[in-house]
Parts: C-alpha cells; sequence; structure tokens
C-alpha cells in the first residue's frame, strides 16, 4: 500500500511538524518513508511545502510527481492553490480555511482567493474544509492545527493508523500536553465517516 | 535503497544533511565547524545535539576561519570536519585551495550545500566547480543512509590518500528525511602530533608549489580510485543510456521504475561527481546508440561525457541540456526527468498530467517575507525611515544597502529601504562605493551582528580609514536568526555553559577611529530616529549601534498585546499611512467586513509600534489580556 501526501502553509502554521507526524508514523508501522520539507527560512510567515511518500519501498523521487498525490492538505486558503497540480484525479484535498493574508492582498482585497475559487481550482477531486483553526483554539493553541489536519488525514485513509499518528505526534512534540492530542482527535472526529 | 520492515525493530530516520553529520560522528571525528546557512546548517546542529567528551563543536565566525581550524586540526593529525553553504565555500575558496595542495593527515571532509532552485536566495552556484578548481574528489549522497556511510567511509579515504574529501550536498537531498541505521563510532585518533614539513605546509618558491600541485593531483585520482565503487550501474536491455549523479537518481528511479523490464536503458549512477569515473562513462558509451545525461543546474557530466564520446569510433548521440531537454536554472522534479526519458526513448510523453508548474497563477497577491511579530529589526527600519525625514531628507534620496540575513527584509513593504543585497558584510564597502560615485545624500549601510563579524570588519575598517561620510546601522540581535536563531559572536561562550564573552561591536568600532558610536534600543524608536538623523547629518563614518535579541529567543515571560479601540479606528481606508502600511506586522489584520483594524492577541508580542503609529490613538495595551509564553 502506498500513500503519497503534499502539504503546504506558511511558516509558523506547523506544516513541518505535520510532515514529520504522518511520515513519522508511517516509519512506526514498519513503512519506507521520505519526506521533504522545502523549508529552513525561520521566517514566519514563508510559503512551507513538504512531500511525504510513504510505502514498501517508498517511491524513489523525493518529490511527489505532478497528478500522482492521495492525499493535499492546505494549511492556508491561497497556499491551497499551489496543491491542484499534485493531487491525483479522484483524491482528496484537506484544506483549512485559515486566511493568512499577504501584504499585498491589503491593497487588493479582490485578488485573495475565496473559497469557491479554491473548490474549482479541484474539478475532479473531493474537497473537504476543516475548521482547523477553530478546532485547535478551541483546545488550546493555535499552534495545534497541524495537529487536527493530521487528525484529519486519519479519518479519510487507512494507510497510516491512527495511533501511530497520535505517538508520532506526542514523539515529534513531547512538551505539549495531552490538548495537542485532543485537537487531532477533534479533526478526526469531524471528517469520521468520510473515509475510505 | 530497499527497506525491510522487520529488520529495524527501532527505526530511525534522519534528514539527509543529518544523516552525513551522523556519519562523521561515526567516523570518530574530534572537531565539527561551520556557519549556519541553509541548506547545510542541521549538520553542525545535529552534531552539537550529540556533542561528547571527543567532539569539539562549534560555530565559527565566518567559513574560512571554520576551514582553517578544521585544517590546523587535520595537520595535527585528528579527523575534522567542517560544513557550509554553497556561499560559504566562496568565502573559503583561497584556503580551500591551498590546503588542498597541502593535504591531509586526519581525515578532512568539508560539506557543502548547494541551493538548485535558489529556494534560500543567494546566486544559485554549482558548487561541483570547486572540486575541480581544488583538485580535490567530490561525492554526492542521494538517500539519508548513503549520505552516513559516505561521509564515514570519506573519512577513510581522506586518510588514506591524503586529500581532503568534499561532500555536496543539495537543498532536495540534504532536506529528505528517511530512514537510517545507526552503527557505533570509531574511536578516532586523540592526542596531536605536528611534523615540521615546509615542502608540504608553506607555498613560498615556485618549485615547492608546482610540487604541491602535482602532488594533490595524484592523491585526487588515488581518492577516485578508493571511492570507486559508490558509483553504481546497472545493465539494460536497449541500446539507450542514462547518465545521472545520485542527488537527481530519485527522478531518474522514479521514470525508469515505470518502464517495462525490455525497455529499461542502460543506468550510470554518478556518487563521485569530480573527478567522473571516465572508464564507466566509456563502457556505457560503448553500448549506446543514445544517451541522456541528467544533472541540475551547469551541464558539467554532460560536456565531460561528449569530449569521451569524441573518443570512440562510433560515438552515440548525446542528449540532455544542449537540447534543452532539462534547464541549467532551478532544480528538477520527476516530471521534468520523466519528460526528458521520453525524449531519450522517443516516444510520446507517456504520463497524461497537465505540465503546470506547481506555482500558483500569477495574479495573486504575491507573499513577500517581512519581520516577525515584535521584530526589534521593524522597529529599527521605522526609526531609520524617520531620521530620513529628521534631518531633512526625502527617503528616496538616501540610499541604504543592505545585508545578509533577516535584516535585508527592510527591502520589503512597508519600509522599501535597502536597494543592494551583495555577500556577507558588503553593505559597508557597497555604500562606500555609492559615496565614492559623488552621491550627495546620506548613504546608510544596514548589517545584522553575525553577518558584521562574519564579514563586515574590514569594510568598516576601509570606510574609516579614508574617513568616507556614512552611516552604518548595525542591527544587534545576538543570533544569526535567518538560519535558525545560532549564537553570533556577541554572546559567545568558550565553553558551553561557560559564562558568555561577548564582543562589543562598539569597542570594535571605536577601535576603528570611527568618528561616532551610539547605541540604542530599536524599540525606542524615538530616540533612535533622532540618534540616526544625527549621523545623517554628520561628516566620516557613524556606527548606531540597535541592540535587543531577537525576540524569537526573547527571555520575556509574559506579554502584554495591545488591541484596537473599535471607536476610536477609521479603518485602514481613510487613514494614510495606516498601520498596516506603515508597520505592516504579521499580527495586524483586517476585521471582518473591513471596518478596521484587528490585532491578533496569539501573535502580539507587544512592542508597541502600531500603537505608535495610529494618529487616533486607537491602540492601547491591555494589561487584562496578558499571556504567559511557553
Amino acid at each position: 500500500m502506498n500513500l503519497d501526501v503534499v502539504a503546504c502553509g506558511v511558516g509558523g502554521q506547523g506544516v513541518v511538524t505535520l510532515g514529520r507526524v504522518v511520515a513519522g508514523a508511517a516509519l512506526r508501522e514498519g513503512y519506507d518513508v521520505r519526506l521533504l520539507g522545502q523549508s529552513g527560512l525561520s521566517q514566519v510567515g514563508a510559503p512551507v511545502m513538504v512531500h511525504v511518500r510513504i510505502g514498501t519501498p517508498a517511491g524513489p523521487s523525493p518529490k511527489v510527481p505532478l497528478g500522482t498525490a492521495d492525499v493535499v492538505i492546505g494549511l492556508e486558503r491561497m497556499e491551497a492553490l499551489k496543491l491542484t497540480p499534485y493531487l491525483r484525479p479522484g483524491g482528496t484535498a484537506l484544506l483549512s480555511d485559515e486566511e493568512v493574508r499577504p501584504y499585498e492582498a491589503r491593497f487588493r482585497p479582490e485578488a485573495y482567493p475565496d473559497r469557491e475559487t479554491v473548490e474549482t481550482a479541484f474539478p475532479a477531486q473531493r474537497v473537504l474544509w476543516i475548521p482547523a483553526l477553530e478546532l485547535a483554539r478551541r483546545h488550546g493553541s493555535p499552534a495545534y492545527v497541524g495537529a487536527v489536519m493530521a487528525g484529519a488525514l486519519a479519518a479519510v485513509s487507512n494507510v497510516v493508523d491512527r495511533d501511530q499518528l497520535v505517538l508520532a505526534l506526542r514523539a515529534e512534540r513531547p512538551h505539549e500536553a495531552d490538548e495537542e492530542v485532543e485537537a487531532f482527535f477533534a479533526g478526526y472526529e469531524f471528517l469520521a465517516g468520510t473515509g475510505d | 535503497m530497499s527497506f525491510d520492515p522487520g529488520s529495524s525493530p527501532a527505526p530511525s530516520a534522519l534528514l539527509g544533511v543529518e544523516a552525513c553529520a551522523r556519519g562523521v560522528l561515526e567516523a570518530g571525528a574530534r572537531l565539527a565547524t561551520g556557519y549556519p546557512g541553509t541548506p547545510a546548517t542541521p549538520a553542525i546542529e545535529y552534531l552539537l545535539a550529540q556533542a561528547t567528551e571527543h567532539l569539539t563543536v562549534e560555530w565559527a565566525v565566518n567559513e574560512k576561519v571554520a576551514l582553517e581550524v578544521a585544517a590546523g586540526h587535520s595537520w595535527a593529525g585528528l579527523r575534522s570536519f567542517v560544513a557550509m553553504k554553497m556561499s560559504g565555500l566562496n568565502v573559503a575558496s583561497d584556503t580551500l585551495l591551498s590546503v588542498a595542495t597541502s593535504g591531509t593527515v586526519g581525515g578532512l571532509v568539508v560539506y557543502v550545500g548547494d541551493d538548485p532552485g535558489a529556494y534560500y536566495g543567494m546566486v544559485e552556484q554549482d558548487s561541483r566547480l570547486y572540486a575541480r578548481l581544488a583538485f580535490l574528489p567530490m561525492l554526492e549522497p542521494g538517500e539519508p543512509d548513503e549520505a552516513r556511510r559516505m561521509a564515514r567511509h570519506a573519512f577513510d579515504v581522506s586518510e588514506a590518500a591524503g586529500t581532503p574529501i568534499l561532500i555536496r550536498g543539495t537543498t532536495t537531498t540534504a532536506y529528505t528525511w528517511g530512514p537510517v541505521t545507526f552503527e557505533p563510532p570509531e574511536r578516532g585518533r586523540r592526542t596531536p602530533r605536528v611534523p615540521f614539513d615546509i615542502d608540504r605546509y608553506t607555498k613560498a618558491g615556485a618549485a615547492r608549489c608546482r610540487r604541491q600541485h602535482r602532488e594533490a593531483l595524484a592523491r585526487m585520482a588515488e581518492a577516485a580510485r578508493l571511492l570507486d565503487p559508490w558509483n553504481q550501474e546497472v545493465q539494460g536491455h536497449r541500446d539507450v543510456g542514462v547518465i545521472a549523479p545520485a542527488s537527481v537518481w530519485g527522478y531518474v528511479a522514479e521514470a525508469v521504475e515505470r518502464l517495462p523490464q525490455n525497455e529499461r536503458p542502460h543506468l550510470l549512477r554518478i556518487a563521485v561527481v569530480h573527478p567522473l569515473p571516465e572508464e564507466r562513462i566509456l563502457g556505457l558509451l560503448s553500448r549506446c546508440r543514445r544517451v541522456l545525461v541528467v544533472e541540475e543546474l551547469d551541464p558539467l557530466i554532460e560536456e565531460r561525457v561528449r569530449s569521451l564520446a569524441a573518443e570512440l569510433p562510433h560515438p552515440p548521440r548525446i542528449l540532455g541540456k544542449r537540447q534543452g531537454l532539462t534547464p541549467e536554472v532551478g532544480d528538477l522534479d520527476p516530471d521534468a526527468v520523466s519528460a526528458a526519458l521520453d525524449h531519450l526513448l522517443d516516444r510520446e510523453p507517456q504520463r497524461r498530467v497537465p505540465r503546470r508548474s506547481p506555482d500558483p497563477p500569477p495574479d495573486l497577491p504575491r507573499r513577500l517575507l517581512t519581520f516577525c511579530p515584535g521584530c526589534p529589526h521593524r522597529s529599527a527600519y521605522v526609526a531609520l525611515e524617520r531620521a530620513i525625514a529628521r534631518a531633512g531628507y526625502r527617503k528616496d534620496d538616501v540610499i541604504v544597502t543592505g545585508d545578509i540575513g533577516c535584516t535585508i527584509l527592510g527591502m520589503n513593504p512597508p519600509h522599501n529601504l535597502c536597494r543592494t543585497e551583495v555577500a556577507m558584510g558588503s553593505s559597508i564597502a557597497v555604500a562606500e562605493g555609492f559615496v565614492r560615485a559623488g552621491v550627495e545624500a546620506p548613504v546608510v549601510a544596514v548589517i545584522g551582528d553575525s553577518t558584521f563579524f562574519h564579514a563586515g570588519i574590514p569594510p568598516l575598517l576601509n570606510a574609516a580609514s579614508k574617513n568616507v561620510r556614512l552611516t552604518v546601522l548595525v542591527l544587534d540581535n545576538h543570533h544569526a536568526a535567518m538560519t535558525g536563531f545560532q549564537p553570533s559572536p556577541t554572546q559567545y561562550r568558550p565553553t558551553p555553559g561557560a559564562p558568555a564573552q561577548p564582543l562589543s561591536i562598539e569597542e570594535l568600532a571605536r577601535a576603528a577611529r570611527v568618528r561616532r558610536v551610539r547605541k540604542t534600543l530599536p524599540y525606542f524608536t524615538r530616540r533612535l530616529s533622532r540618534v540616526l538623523a544625527t549621523a545623517l547629518r554628520s561628516p566620516g563614518v557613524q556606527v548606531v549601534v540597535a541592540e535587543a535579541p531577537c525576540v524569537r529567543r526573547s527571555t520575556a515571560r509574559v506579554v502584554i498585546p495591545y488591541q484596537v479601540r473599535p471607536d476610536r479606528c477609521v479603518g485602514p481606508d481613510r487613514c494614510r499611512p495606516s498601520c498596516l502600511e506603515a508597520v505592516n506586522c504579521p499580527a495586524l489584520e483586517l476585521g471582518d467586513g473591513a471596518a478596521g483594524v484587528r490585532i491578533d492577541a496569539d501573535r502580539c508580542l507587544g512592542c508597541g509600534l502600531c500603537a505608535e503609529a495610529c494618529p487616533y490613538r486607537a491602540i492601547r495595551r491591555r494589561i487584562r489580556s496578558r499571556r504567559r509564553l511557553p
């Protein structure tokens, strides 16, 4: 069983952590894993994208080929448009409706995409919106958005086991409290029943 | 690589660049040093977390110094490791060539991080050219575990052949995280012995230098022989072939895997990218009618393959960058390589994906980098803008040169101040150039503390000794922040845990006979703008240090965020310049319905810059909403 995921957002949202959690869970389950995180600037607000390849063995290319990702995860509405070339027909887009508006959008507010624009960019795929920021805040911190989205992934894909994701989340964020795991389950439950 | 889930009870994984550092640890190296620079930073960060009493790990003041420390350490017989980004290898290149011609005693391995795609800014360069320039063998790992084994082996070969060895990572191989096997570290030699051998370690004298040159070439050839097993060949079933370095091999493998067995080309995976395995290349060429060369950036392998092919009686056709099959700019991806392979096999494109760039549509608003909420640099740039007005100049008249690191973000809105960014420390000398050209308005160089210590001192001496009219604004946040908050010399400690022995930028400036040296907190924007305005009006070199620790490394435990009073805020449409335009803090956002401005209480760190900018006094501190920081 193979799973290719591409996730993106902006610096500070926890995109790299999300990738680590998914890849770490797959590694615990005995899969071969490649995780490519194109980030490194510590700058808050820079676009960040990660590619996760899971399998036995994982695909040899560290980048997911265009049109082949099974699931894409967008943590920011405008950045989510970068995911459209990656998602395969019939794949699932898990999108957080969070907005991080760039400076330029203040002077051209109409240029910032609305939900409909993003949805039409995925014409042959399933789009699932998750109120990740709201769920994260409700469980203690806006920093838990990545955990919410990891929970959402567990609801739509059974390649990586939900409990392994929780273990990987705890391992990746040892200083965070149980609230973050609750945020994970909030994301899971929000989508529970929509999975394959 | 194949992966057997049953063989690894405690799976571990590392980034490619960390795995390389793991190999350094396992090889029993006694010293690891470098200067932070993405994508090489995690090599030293990983070792800092693993440091033992047998392994000294430290950040050096710059890459040239790091390489020199490592060279001396190697010449004393002990294994040494240096890591830097490609720009850093440029800084260290003078030393690199000299050390290469003297050779090594203890193993010396130099990791260089190239950035095809220029994801982190700076010149997109191909550092394989340094291997050729410096007569050095260069290895290129693909997979993380390969990086570990390769680094470990590189130390053995460095000692056996007596030459430093370069390992080149790319952004993609460095930041690919995957399974790694751990082996116990070797013990390594621990007592120094420094021989007296001026024929080897000095350069004065033509005969001596020519002999060193000859010996360097011989050492490189010997190392290449020992390293050759890292190169891999796979026999194919057709009279076509693909040659590619390990750094892009994943893309080739992805495309070849989709071919039926009897369609697969002969493959040569090159892990020793300098000197190239010519016998293997000739062997593949002699079996093929058409050969595709895939590599990122410069066509270095392709050119060598072309010249080798010309030696054959029936040369195959060589495909590559010359036909435009892959670009010389930017990084590759599986789709570009798949398309090039279709061309080699002379068939219709196999993948029915829209060949769309993964970039979003061009009419979207750009996401320009800006300072973090509460960053002292934002306050300093706002103060500089006010100082320009206070000194009686228009913003466009005053020339501001920028430098490497977070400080360059003064080039972006709303500041739009920095006009140039050249190399570490260059802001000061480039500013001097503008003054020398006859610019009459003030010229200001803005530089961070780590950048200043790295390469800003010589240009400051140059300008001060010539009494050039120039203001140097040093934004001292005690860190190389953009690369991940590494300590700058303003907080160096002789050993971990020992008290800091901070270097003083002001004392250095005074020792250089700078006319006036002032220091202030950037958050005191009124005071800083007064100090800067005086500097702009004054003759000679003026140094202003704006000192406050990086807000992401602040020791503050409680934050009192600001809030907007909706009854007073008139909204950004009726306010010029509004706080959004004047401050551009990521914690400021348009309220619902675009009525007014809102402050994100989770992100505000209470610097107060927006409150100061508000003409309606609509932004106030709220003690009630104070929050504790983790």
